[in-house]
């Protein structure tokens, strides 16, 4: 890394689709201030909201029911939070888990005394029971049982649990599913996508999970002053800070990807026209400069408290932070404060590895927040129009020639290119990946084998008429209308498909996992295999009681640094927290 | 019971690959089921009607010119009906296609429902034949479709210019408990039969989680 002038373009293309669309670019995404979680705690900032805590029923051993309630966008949502009791060998943080340590709903409104009976009965039950259309979002949440205990035990005795655990772990529980758009009968999305303050993508998702760590901090800290009496201390602020919502993230999400090409097209479109805006940037602002460098130093901080089990993952890390120290280095005020410094050092980055290069993306937005926040509202989508079949086959061939090109060269007759299926099993509905040859099912894959269709569709449109209708070849040819519409998406969508062979042996199913999840806003990706990951939500956020008050930026990139706590001494603990129904000062 | 649209949705969709026809007919499938419900039609009972066992995926007969619009013998609609209304679309106003069996009309109006409304171009579509004449737009039907007969005959005709807009989708609808059985044993047919080795290999976790 040389620090040389790379370059003053200050054009406003955005990364081409054939540079981002690859998924092992999309696996080394990490989130930004367009996340979707980000965005969430902006509006709840700038809508100064109080939440309540009507309902506490948590008895001594931490098993009952609470319902935390707020207004956002003038409209009441509240969570109904279940605690059970559950055996050890019974927690499992798959599909086809059949209980769990908590249960939950975002309900629409205020329930009442019958409905917090309802949800008490069946929110337990989770996907064996059926919900109403005033349920939103439906999630369940598993204890870091080490770290849940730990924690417990410290505050018990009038100290703050120990750094290095908290650290290593970052959440005292985590959720297993969040579901929404009327899974198992809740409601629909169209319910609320016209609501202020829910109407971006997973927006009540989101929601629901700030609302559980606040129910989590505050359970651990219930079942702690059961214990300890007047000896219990609360958790430290930095601590309650630090600590986020931990997730299990498993091929369920993959598909989704895939399934949802407008979608995808809309978040992707929006981090690169957000990057293109930044770059775009002639003469930064001081307070940007030092904002970058900041938060340079935060990441490169950061990424050395990540430490993951798979090798894979830990060697990119080593890499990214052998990268990152080499870039503060030379990087500094001087030369940021030079004409396009974000186009320039986006150029440098060029050479660093795909960690290496999405990190300095996601820190360059980070000071921009009045240039390309509005981009949030544009990440919605309804689904795109219908294949448009009065088209020639000439024209479809146009736009398969532009968009999907780069399928020609795969050979699906080489076993490696066709060597997995992605199917949904009989068990729980669990989705799962199949090895083709060795097992049965293949049949019965889901179709997320887009580039052999494509391939198979431009072998038949080669042979046929260019002037013919193009309803008329798809008569003749129903198995093509799927790949059809996936061509017409892409050339009007550029950002709509991934540029990979996802049913080949050298698809990771896990890059698809954390690129969506980092759309969501997770940190911490702790990847447990190819096809499973654990990730952290919302850890560094402003929490339930400090949301109104507290800077809704300035926390990416969060850091052991930033808990201060300490693990001893009285000084260090904070008095005893209000028991009513508010959750804290505003 | 009360399912949600989105299930609704699904579940036909997956009805109709459990079916075996192909993934685009199953996608226009569930659009066609979620239009149905929402203008208050037996949506359920359309798709089960087209969604029966014998389907052959295979190419359409291609329509014929007949005087100064088209005809098509049979329509499978489950397969051949997505291809039917593009071929409506393709057609200038006023020019008729007539199919002179229709297995499953009411599914086959769903498919034209849907694809207007998804289309945003302000078309109509009039369907008539046996006794009954109907505008379908893209936010609704000019009058209620009642129960039509499979296998009757049915004539298309593409108009200048339709309603435009949708519907507000209802909280979910109440559909037949039987029938949805029905359309979820269809469904179940894509799921596939787990055995340990896919329940210890296939999703990549382990079965235990308490760290």
């Amino acid at each position: 890394m040389t620090g040389a002038l790379a370059g003053t373009g200050a054009d406003k293309a955005l990364r081409p689709p054939a540079t981002v669309m690859r998924l092992a670019r999309m696996g080394a995404f990490f989130p930004t201030r367009l996340s979707f979680l980000r965005t969430l705690i902006r509006r709840l900032h700038d809508e100064s909201v109080i939440v309540r805590r009507p309902v506490w029923r948590i008895d001594d051993r931490g098993y009952g029911t609470a319902v935390y309630s707020l207004d956002l966008g003038g409209q009441t949502y509240s969570l109904v939070a279940v605690s059970s009791e559950l055996a050890p060998e019974a927690r499992s943080d798959r599909v086809i888990a059949e209980a769990w340590d908590t249960s939950y709903a975002l309900f629409d409104g205020v329930p009442d005394e019958e409905d917090i009976a309802r949800l008490a009965a069946t929110v337990p039950r989770q996907e064996a029971a059926r919900y109403t259309a005033r349920e939103l979002v439906l999630s369940r949440a598993n204890r870091s049982v080490r770290l849940f205990d730990h924690v417990v035990d410290a505050l018990s005795r009038g100290v703050q649990p120990d750094r290095g655990l908290i650290a290593a772990t970052g959440y005292l529980m985590r959720t297993t599913a969040v579901y929404g758009n009327g899974k198992f009968g809740i409601a629909d999305r169209s319910r609320i996508a016209g609501r202020p303050g829910l109407g971006g993508p997973f927006q009540a998702e989101m929601l629901t999970v700030w609302l559980i760590r606040g129910f989590t901090l505050d359970l651990v800290e219930h079942v702690a002053r059961v214990r300890g009496g007047a000896r219990a201390v609360p958790l430290a602020p930095a601590c309650r800070r630090f600590l986020g919502i931990g997730n299990s993230t498993g091929l369920g999400m993959a598909p989704f990807l895939v399934n949802h090409p407008m979608l995808l097209n809309n978040w992707m479109t929006a981090r690169e026209t957000a990057l293109a805006r930044v770059c775009a940037v002639e003469r930064p602002r001081a307070a940007e400069i030092d904002g970058f460098l900041t938060g340079l130093d935060r990441a490169r901080a950061h990424v050395r408290d990540w430490i993951v089990d798979d090798d894979r993952q830990m060697a990119r890390i080593d890499v990214l932070g052998i990268e990152l120290d080499a870039v503060a280095r030379w990087l500094d005020a001087a030369w940021l404060a030079r004409p396009f410094p974000w186009a320039r050092l986006m150029a440098e980055a060029e050479q660093l590895s795909l960690e290496g290069q999405e990190t300095l993306v996601a820190l360059i937005l980070e000071p921009y927040g009045h240039l390309i926040d509005d981009l949030a509202d544009t990440m919605a989508s309804d689904g795109g129009p219908r294949l448009d079949a009065t088209v020639t086959v000439g024209a479809l061939a146009l736009d398969l020639e532009a968009a999907f090109a780069w399928v020609r060269p795969i050979d699906f007759t080489h076993p490696l290119e066709c060597q997995r299926f992605w199917y949904v099993s009989e068990e729980k509905s669990e989705p799962r990946l199949g090895e083709r040859h060795l097992e049965a099912g293949a049949e019965r894959e889901m179709p997320l084998d887009i580039a052999r269709r494509v391939q198979a569709l431009d072998r038949d449109l080669a042979t046929a008429d260019p002037q013919e209708r193009l309803a008329g070849f798809l008569m003749r040819h129903p198995e093509h209308r799927f790949a059809a519409s996936r061509v017409q998406t892409a050339a009007r969508h550029p950002y709509a498909e991934i540029r990979d062979n996802l049913i080949g042996g050298g698809c990771v199913p896990v890059d698809m996992l954390r690129c969506k999840l980092s759309f969501f806003g997770a940190g911490r990706f702790d990847p447990k295999s190819d096809r499973w990951t654990r990730i952290v939500l919302f850890q560094g956020a402003p929490g339930l009681d400090e949301v109104a008050t507290a800077d809704p930026d300035g926390w990416a990139f969060p850091t052991l640094a930033a808990y201060s706590a300490g693990t001893g001494g009285e000084e260090d603990s904070p008095k005893q927290g209000p028991e009513d129904g508010t959750c804290g000062s505003p | 019971m009360r399912v949600s649209l989105n299930e609704l949705q699904t579940t036909a969709r997956k009805a109709g690959l459990g079916t075996g026809i192909p993934v685009g007919a199953a996608d226009e499938i569930g659009h066609a089921v979620l239009w149905l419900a929402g203008n208050g039609e037996d949506a359920v009972g359309a798709a089960l009607a087209g969604l029966h066992d014998g389907l052959q995926v295979a190419p359409a007969p291609a329509l014929k010119r007949h005087g100064a619009g088209w005809r098509l013998a049979s329509v499978a609609v489950a397969i051949g009906g997505p291809g039917v209304v593009d071929w409506v679309f393709s057609t200038q106003p006023g020019e008729p296609v007539a199919l002179s069996e229709v297995d499953a009309p009411t599914l086959l109006i769903g498919l034209i429902g849907q694809a207007l409304a998804r289309s945003d171009a302000g078309r109509a579509v009039t369907v008539f034949g046996a006794g009954m004449s109907v505008t379908v737009a893209a936010d609704g039907l000019s009058a209620s479709l009642g129960v039509l007969t499979p296998g009757i005959g049915l004539t298309l005709r593409l108009e200048r210019a339709g309603r435009g807009g949708l519907v507000a989708p209802p909280d979910g609808v109440e559909v037949d408990r039987d029938a949805w059985r029905e359309l979820a044993v269809l469904a179940a047919r894509t799921l596939v039969p787990a055995d340990a080795a896919s329940r210890a290999r296939g999703a990549g976790a382990g079965d235990i989680d308490n760290e």
